[in-house]
């Protein structure tokens, strides 16, 4: 019984992989279709749609205007946290009794929050 | 010396409570305002009124489409916490210590594509010749393929594939703040399985479903995206309405007064979900 339980886990695992990855790898995977439509049958390998991707200027330009945002509003948006986040910082000793206090401590999970506030 | 301290105290907070008002007060103000002003003959009158909220109030399209963000909301709060409560369960207790870690990170690596690109991966797998539909057609399990896409269906799955995921790393973490003694007291005291777990583990994890469901609640209702890539145009959520007015009618006045909508729908879930939303163990 208690195989046949620890057995059922085990597929219950898979298949919730199973529905997490598949779009992601359905994409990858007809990233490499050979023909113009990215649906079964899979006609490829083939590398065209990446040729025509970087010979492509407008999308190289795209690409880059994506980097340049991700990188130039990951840097604000860490550099305003730091400095909201430091005042709501608390010494480890009375970090519990804050984090019961603050209306959204619950809203993350504590060990997610925690870097940013406990300093030994 | 007091008068020094307390200036202090406002040289340290002053930075975060200037970003604060800049970044989120300020923008707040600005949509409150705007939903008082009205759009009239192509420009927006800047006469305070409450037209938008009465139109709100009175318009059935857009008391439909609310009805639909609820509805699908709803379906996909359930459907999340029901596949991911199993999932997180069988991680903290049947997966091995070491594994955990792996297990959790390889839940969480498919989200670190942009959501536009999750969102359209979902329709070419949903498409009538996507793989899904190609499978059951070449397995023989259906005869013709089926509309999937653009459909409520859709929007629901390709929701609940994201937030399956949110749920399962806060109930996995108040599964494991779940100390193992009193499981191991209860069945030393004749308790079965079954009961250690309606009992004791499922009452103790209350909180990591709640969280998980007020963030997928929060993070679902104001989604444009979804919707609009897989769900299509035929069930407009409010999201979509909202962004209707913005890109084809102009109307922003119309567009603030259905965000603060969503933003009062939000808070009012809150207001009613915040006892719960703590992963801390209750003492």
């Amino acid at each position: 019984m208690k195989l046949v339980r620890s057995g059922l886990s085990w597929v219950y695992v898979l298949l919730i992989f199973g529905f997490i990855l598949m779009p992601v790898v359905s994409l990858v995977v007809f990233s490499f279709q050979a023909t113009n439509l990215p649906v079964p049958p899979f006609t490829g390998p083939s590398l065209r749609w990446y040729e025509a991707l970087f010979a492509d200027s407008r999308m190289i330009e795209a690409l880059r205007n994506s980097i340049v945002v991700g990188v130039v509003s990951g840097f604000f948006s860490r550099f305003s946290c730091r400095i909201r986040a430091r005042p709501l910082s608390t010494p480890r000793s009375t970090c519990n009794q804050s984090n019961r206090d603050d209306p959204l401590g619950g809203v993350l999970p504590r060990d997610w929050v925690r870097p940013l506030g406990d300093r030994k | 010396m007091e008068h020094q301290r307390r200036w202090q105290g406002w040289v340290l907070v002053g930075p975060a409570l200037l970003v604060t008002l800049a970044l989120f007060a300020a923008p707040m103000v600005m949509v409150v305002l705007t939903s008082l002003y009205r759009r009239s003959g192509g420009l927006t009158d800047r006469t305070l009124s409450f037209d938008n909220y009465i139109r709100l109030a009175t318009d059935s399209t857009i008391h439909q489409a609310l009805w639909n963000s609820i509805e699908v909301v709803a379906l996909t709060v359930i459907f999340s916490t029901l596949i991911a409560y199993p999932f997180a369960y069988i991680v903290a207790y049947k997966v091995p210590q070491k594994w955990q870690a792996l297990v959790l990170l390889l839940t969480v690596v498919p989200f670190w594509t942009s959501y536009v690109v999750r969102s359209y991966s979902w329709l070419l797998v949903l498409a009538k010749n996507g793989v899904i539909n190609q499978t059951l057609v070449s397995w023989g399990i259906i005869a013709e393929p089926f509309t999937m896409a653009n459909t409520r269906f859709a929007t629901v799955l390709a929701f609940v594939h994201f937030f399956v995921m949110v749920s399962t790393l806060t109930i996995y973490a108040s599964l494991r703040q779940i100390p193992r003694n009193l499981g191991l007291a209860a069945r030393d005291l004749g308790a079965s399985p079954l009961s250690v777990f309606l009992r004791i583990t499922l009452p103790l994890s209350i909180p990591g479903v709640v969280v998980g469901a007020f963030l997928t609640f929060v993070l679902a209702i104001g989604d444009y995206i979804t919707p609009q890539i897989v769900g299509g145009g035929n069930e407009l959520v409010l999201p979509q309405l909202l962004m209707l007015q913005v890109s084809r009618m102009g109307d922003f006045p119309l567009a603030a007064a259905m965000a603060l909508v969503l933003l009062i729908i939000v808070a009012a879930v809150y207001a009613v979900s915040a006892k719960n939303l703590t992963l801390e163990r209750k003492r």
